[in-house]
């Protein structure tokens, strides 16, 4: 499943937050924890689910995200809701043994099977593991040269306060790199889309998994998160410069970067 | 390749296969593999029909190669497949080639010297598909194949040239040919004298001609 991190809270503007779990509203306090149950549920299958649901385009979309990352040997790169280490794996390679990443996520079934994929891979002297939310990142201001979250910013709860994180622990000229599902560019392929989403996807998840709902759960989600525009100009707001997006796949999936100044 | 670009899968797609099968291939050359390692600075080739620009830098797993990059380029190609292509052949003369070239020499050179030195061990890239018998078999088969498809190659042009020449009598044959260029140039040479010849005979008639008038003066 092409998914990861959750969180905590919803733009906490009143007393009685509600905020949405797919397309159901729920309280704020409960969302992290019904996220979090969609996956410890998936994570045992995760990467299969991905090739499945994506025909394997997942890895060209991860492939682009560290081309645009630009990262060098002795970079700090910061992996946030790394799921089974797809990125973090290419980053150890590119920061070579001067440089440094994190792979983290909140959820730690995600990061455990993360970690044994990273090991059994031969990767450990230059990549570290934490478990942490991405609205309140443990690390000092300026320390990373580049941050991704891929698919997994739709799960967190205030993603104006992640955004307004990550530009904190960027180093000034460090990039954020954020990979998400976003708004089909074309009416067709959208609808086409839709019906994927909601029949074939959590009718896929029940034969493999034995679980529709968390990839119902996941269409939905989809859905609920910003379009491209809405995202550049969340991005904006949180201080980022030159933000820009690439649509892929017709815009099924984008990559927003932008830079600290 | 900005927001909206269409390419993005295509050009990854592109750049993901040609990497995978160079890697691939170089497992059985080591030594290359690691010279390749040094190649660090970033090689462009930009080919203009398709209009498609990749990058690549050597690394030490391998090639790297891109399609879109950020770093500084230390070399910039530009040209069409074919010419690019027949860069590998003409080790460092771009005149008259169709590429164009900016920036470092040296590069192109290092990466041309690395791919012309090329050797890899296909027979043991084989056996590790097919086993430690049936690998070196097959390869001493293919082997045997290539050299008697040349040799076949060689006998048909043979036969084509008798029969053309013998029994068509389309074209005539070598000898006859020479023949031919050696009548012709003893023709031109007897030609020549008899122009020399005339040349000489005329110029003794005028000045016989202008002393008879000198001495009737």
């Amino acid at each position: 499943m092409i998914d990861e991190t959750p969180a905590k809270t919803e733009n906490p503007t009143h007393a009685t937050q509600k905020t949405h779990f797919g397309f159901e509203e729920v309280a704020v306090e409960d969302k992290a924890e019904r996220v979090a149950g969609v996956f410890h549920s998936v994570a045992g299958k995760y990467d299969l689910m991905n090739d499945l649901m994506s025909g394997g385009i997942h890895r060209l979309w991860k492939r682009f995200t560290i081309e645009v990352s630009a990262v060098r040997p002795g970079h700090k790169v910061l992996d946030i809701a790394g799921g089974t280490g797809d990125l973090a794996y290419k980053f150890s390679k590119l920061v070579g043994d001067k440089g440094q990443v994190i792979l983290s996520d909140i959820n730690s079934s995600m990061l455990n099977v993360g970690r044994d994929r990273l090991i059994d891979r031969g990767v450990n002297s230059n990549v570290q593991y934490a478990q942490l939310d991405a609205q309140y990142l443990p690390f000092a201001d300026n320390t990373f040269d580049c941050i991704t979250i891929a698919f997994g910013l739709r799960n967190v709860t205030d993603k104006d306060l992640a955004l307004r994180s990550m530009l904190r622990v960027l180093k000034p000229g460090g990039r954020l790199l954020v990979l998400e599902f976003s708004k089909p560019q074309n009416s067709m392929l959208e609808k086409v889309y839709d019906q994927y989403s909601f029949r074939l996807l959590p009718l896929m998840g029940k034969l493999i998994t034995n679980d529709a709902d968390s990839y119902r759960y996941l269409a939905e989600s989809i859905r609920m998160h910003p379009d491209q525009d809405t995202l550049k100009d969340m991005m904006n707001s949180a201080g980022f410069a030159n933000t820009e997006f690439y649509n892929m796949t017709g815009g099924v999936v984008a990559l927003h970067k932008g830079i600290k100044p | 390749m900005k927001s909206g670009h269409t390419n993005i899968e295509l050009i990854t797609v592109l750049t993901s296969a040609i990497e995978a099968v160079i890697n691939t291939a170089l497992r059985y050359d080591p030594a290359s593999k690691q010279q390749l390692s040094t190649l660090t600075d970033i090689l462009a080739i930009e080919s203009t029909a398709p209009a498609i620009t990749l990058y690549c830098h050597g690394t030490e797993d391998g090639v790297r190669i891109m399609g879109y990059c950020e770093s500084p380029v230390a070399t910039q190609l530009k040209g069409s497949p074919l010419a690019l292509l027949s860069l590998l052949k003409q080790p460092t003369n771009l005149a008259n080639s169709g590429v164009e070239l900016v920036g470092s020499v040296g590069l192109l050179q290092q990466w041309q010297q690395l791919l012309q030195q090329l050797d890899i061990d296909w027979e043991d890239a084989i056996s590790n598909v097919l086993g430690d018998i049936a690998g070196p078999l097959a390869m001493k088969t293919f082997r045997g194949s290539i050299s008697w498809t040349h040799n076949q190659k060689e006998e048909q042009l043979r036969l084509l040239k008798e029969y053309l020449t013998e029994e068509l009598r389309a074209i005539p044959s070598k000898t006859e040919l020479e023949d031919f260029y050696s009548a012709v140039s003893d023709t031109a040479m007897d030609v020549d004298r008899l122009s020399a010849r005339a040349t000489q005979l005329f110029n003794r008639f005028k000045k016989e001609n202008n002393d008879n008038k000198e001495t009737s003066e």
